[in-house]
């Protein structure tokens, strides 16, 4: 970009932020500037980076799909870790939360609800009137329950909610409902590419996570994670 | 008008007064193996900059090599500044590199001079001239530095004309006499690279006016663009402006030991004393400090340095010391302590602090189980639970953790 366009885009970014805000435009891939943005560290410096705003939205749905053992759960709770000192919930539609692996990637058991609801719906009432008291919040659902109705009205309830409130909703699923697709602002799709062994032994996975929606920055892009399963999950990949 | 200091020689003039090195030793300072300044007798025998010490010690073997300490050297400079700054804001000064590079000399000219200009814009002439004598003595109360003034309208002229005024004097060059004074002054003043200065010197061109003579195209031809500059400032005309250096603000203690000192355990009550003192000051000024540095001059005239940046503004003695005892730990202590200069660096106002508006806040637990006692009490509630730890360490998972229910 020669001198004269460069100036004239300067000058027409201060010309817009005077107008309208100074985070109304910021430069994709600028993750040294602290962002604006509220939101928690997923623990991986490369998937912060790639996020733009430096981590997961606070105020906002973030849907992660993918297969068990594919590393959504992982990041979800990575996530809960981040959120010290505040009251985590985990809402556990499928009945798979192990809370010992949460434990080993950190998160603070005692500030811990568990609740598993028989429905989406349930779900989604408690979650109306929970998001203004926690930290993070991850709904983790199976498959069956997604492809059932959600209730609309149930379901702008509670983003108008989550709006309000400063807490981070993280849906956790196989596949995207649709439906929750559409009110997510980050969308991550996880993908295992292979098992890290060690010997005869499988001591970690690889994992390429594909960011199909970002409010706040680029979306399809990719981010490779390696996450081990000794005692404490390890950080990015290559 | 412009006021140009020059302090000729003056990496040498420090080491001569901190080293109490007598006048008629003649002086070099290195920085590994080679020379990196040089006292004016040494100059003399043809020592320069670059030089190996090996050679060096041929052309003048009586002379005493130490090693260069660029951390004093810098803050003298930035002293030079402040006493400077009295008068006006607008001081430009070299700043000194770093480290001594292999190629590129610490200071500007041949007499590894420290140089400074003023610009007391549109003072008029008159008072220009007891203005810089003034200058000029108080940096010698304040510093013991003793330096020559040149008086300008431009920099470059100025300069020229402290370059060739002797020490503890003043030398004003009128407006429209530059050129006439430049004239017959030797090239190498000019600020230039080594390659343009040889070129020069092959082409014949010597003095100032010999290159002013020349066509801006020919010096543009043979030079590039530094020529165009160059040939200009051989005209008398500068274009370039005093850029205000930044002054910082720093708290500083300096202690120098007789003897070396060998044990670690002195040193760190040093440190404690020195933090103490730090503290009052920052109080007494009512700062707080941020980028702490310790520096250690060792026996034999190296030097050690760390640096940390606090994660928050402080004054207290206690986090000054534990910050300083850290430091010590990271430093790599060859030889005895001769000296220790902790310089706290980043000075901010205190600012007043946040206090927890309300302390008595339920905690985040008891805040959501509020929440979840009007949910609870509903007939078709989902079951919640507290997840609680049983046993962490016991061999089956399902006995870590156990659950809770939340009860309405």
């Amino acid at each position: 970009m020669n001198k004269d366009k460069k100036q004239r885009l300067e000058e027409a970014i201060v010309a817009i932020r005077r107008e309208y805000g100074e985070e109304v435009l910021r430069p994709l891939g600028d993750s040294g500037a602290e962002s604006a943005v509220p939101h928690l560290s997923t623990g991986f410096a490369t998937l912060d980076r790639a996020l733009g705003i430096g981590g997961l939205p606070k105020g906002h749905l973030t849907q992660l799909s993918g297969i068990p053992t594919s590393g959504a759960m992982t990041l979800a709770c990575k996530v809960l870790a981040q959120a010290t000192g505040e009251a985590v919930v985990c809402i556990d539609l499928s009945r798979t939360f192990d809370v010992d692996y949460a434990a080993r990637c950190g998160v603070a058991t005692d500030n811990l609800l568990l609740i598993q609801p028989p429905t989406l719906d349930h779900a989604l009432e408690t979650l109306t009137a929970l998001v203004d008291t926690a930290a993070a919040v991850v709904l983790v659902m199976d498959t069956v329950e997604g492809k059932r109705r959600v209730n609309t009205p149930a379901l702008k309830r509670l983003m108008a909610a989550l709006h309000r409130s400063r807490c981070a909703l993280l849906l956790v699923e196989r596949a995207g409902t649709p439906l929750l697709s559409e009110k997510a602002a980050v969308r991550l799709h996880f993908q295992r590419e292979r098992w890290l062994r060690q010997r005869q032994d499988v001591n970690g996975y690889r994992t390429q996570v594909r960011i199909l929606k970002n409010q706040w920055g680029r979306s399809d892009q990719s981010v490779r994670l390696v996450i081990g399963f000794s005692t404490v999950v390890q950080g990015d990949g290559a | 008008m412009i006021v140009c200091l020059v302090l000729p020689y003056f990496a040498t003039t420090l080491a001569r007064q901190e080293r109490s090195v007598p006048q008629a030793v003649p002086l070099i300072l290195r920085s590994g193996e080679k020379v990196a300044a040089t006292c004016e007798s040494a100059a003399v025998r043809e020592v320069v900059f670059g030089m190996t010490i090996q050679q060096a010690k041929w052309l003048c073997p009586e002379a005493q090599v130490i090693p260069i300490n660029l951390q004093t050297i810098r803050q003298r400079t930035e002293e030079v500044l402040h006493s400077l700054s009295r008068f006006t804001h607008l001081i430009e000064t070299e700043r000194i590199a770093a480290k001594t590079k292999t190629r590129a000399a610490p200071f500007p000219d041949a007499r590894q001079s420290a140089v400074f200009y003023v610009d007391l814009e549109r003072l008029a002439r008159e008072e220009t001239m007891p203005l810089a004598q003034h200058m000029g003595v108080t940096v010698r109360q304040e510093t013991a530095f003793e330096g020559a003034c040149g008086v300008a309208t431009t920099k470059f002229p100025a300069y020229a004309a402290a370059s060739e005024t002797r020490t503890g004097h003043v030398r004003v060059i009128e407006k429209g006499e530059e050129w006439a004074f430049l004239a017959a002054l030797p090239i190498t003043l000019l600020p230039m690279k080594a390659e343009t200065r040889r070129r020069l010197l092959l082409l014949g061109i010597e003095t100032l006016g010999a290159f002013a003579s020349l066509p801006v195209a020919a010096a543009a031809a043979q030079c590039g663009k530094e020529g165009i500059l160059l040939h200009q400032l051989a005209r008398g005309i500068d274009p370039r402006r005093v850029i205000p250096a930044t002054l910082q603000v720093v708290e500083r203690v300096t202690r120098a030991f007789e003897l070396p000192l060998s044990d670690g355990q002195i040193v760190g009550a040093i440190l404690r004393s020195v933090s103490a003192e730090l503290s009052a000051r920052l109080q007494a000024s009512g700062c707080m400090g941020k980028t702490l540095h310790l520096h250690l001059m060792l026996e034999g005239g190296d030097s050690v340095q760390q640096k940390t940046t606090l994660r928050q503004s402080v004054s207290s003695s206690r986090y000054l010391t534990e910050a300083l005892l850290r430091l010590l730990a990271r430093l790599s202590i060859s030889s005895g302590v001769c000296g220790l200069v902790v310089t706290l660096a980043d000075l901010v106002p205190f600012s007043g602090q946040q206090l927890e508006l309300f302390p008595d806040q339920p905690k985040p637990r008891e805040r959501l189980h509020k929440r979840l006692s009007s949910l609870l009490t509903r007939p078709d509630a989902p079951p919640c639970f507290w997840i609680t730890t049983q046993d962490r360490a016991a061999r089956r998972i399902e006995q870590r953790y156990g659950l809770e229910r939340v009860l309405p």
